[in-house]
């Protein structure tokens, strides 16, 4: 090799320029799409849990709803401002007349 | 493909990462000094061999295939880049990789990588190659013998004349290296 003065500060010039650009950690190697391994089970667990979450979700939304009306109809009678009300209003007119312990005036 | 031809395959392809990515990655270095490009061209250059494997094509030299991909794709985004750029470099060409530890120094390591780097931009390709060969992954001659196509002492030829060339070159250049 020819020899030059200049060449061990060249040398090492171009060794700390070259290994400088080197990537460090080196890139891992590139995963084809169609290589990726996917487990035959994979799919079908993935499927399953979201079924699962689904019924899951649906069967405690529907038990908080009816657990809520179950507690409302428990609610006291004195609670019920329709309490022995029938669908044709007499009771209900009848309980709410708040006159009926006073005395009529003449 | 079947799942077991495909696992064997998937192997073999990480071997040939394993064995040749370094000179692959130099290949497209040494066309563009950039060492981010070079790794997307390296990657994008395993992929289409993938892609190859699977249409069923045959590579009796997986690493010259892949040296002549590397570079036909390193040419390919310089000329697209140059169609978007100009003659203007990246930002990052004049980038530092290496850990600094004060301004001074990375401003000294910046200014002198960069005098490297714009006379490595003024040397023939065939220079940048075997500069990137044996600075940057240290191969020996040998090894860049094999993948240049050419004989050891052409190797040592050549990569003397490459230094000297750069030495000189560096001189010409305000400080010296």
């Amino acid at each position: 090799m020819a020899s030059s003065p200049l060449l061990p500060d060249a040398d090492r010039a171009f060794a700390e320029f070259f290994r400088g650009q080197v990537p460090n950690p080196w890139p891992a190697c590139p995963v084809p799409a169609s290589a990726k391994p996917v487990p035959a089970s994979e799919g079908a667990w993935g499927s399953r849990f979201a079924l699962a979450a689904s019924v899951a979700l649906l069967l405690g939304l529907g038990f908080a709803f009816t657990g809520g009306l179950a507690s409302n109809a428990k609610m006291p009678a004195g609670g019920n401002l329709a309490n022995g009300a029938t669908a044709d209003g007499k009771g209900l007119l009848k309980q709410a007349d708040p006159m009926k312990d006073f005395p009529m005036m003449p | 493909m079947n799942a077991a031809s495909s696992a064997g395959r998937r192997g073999e392809f990480e071997a040939l990462y394993e064995r040749h990515a370094r000179a692959v990655w130099a290949v497209a270095f040494a066309r563009w000094l950039d060492a981010e490009t070079a790794r997307d061209v390296m990657q994008e250059t395993f992929l289409r061999l993938w892609r190859e494997w699977e249409s069923g094509v045959a590579i009796q030299n997986p690493r010259a295939w892949l040296l002549r991909v590397a570079r036909n794709l390193a040419e390919d985004t310089a000329k697209s880049s140059f169609r978007r750029n100009g003659t203007a470099p990246a930002e990052h060409f004049n980038g530092v990789c290496s850990p600094s530890p004060s301004p001074m120094e990375q401003l000294e390591l910046a200014e002198r990588n960069a005098r490297v780097r714009s006379v490595l931009e003024e040397l023939p390709a065939g220079d940048r190659d075997i500069l990137t060969l044996k600075y940057a992954m240290d191969f020996d001659a040998d090894a860049i013998g094999e993948m240049l196509g050419i004989q050891v002492s052409a190797v040592h030829m050549r990569l003397s004349r490459a230094r000297q060339r750069m030495a000189d070159r560096l001189t010409d250049h305000e400080g010296g290296p």
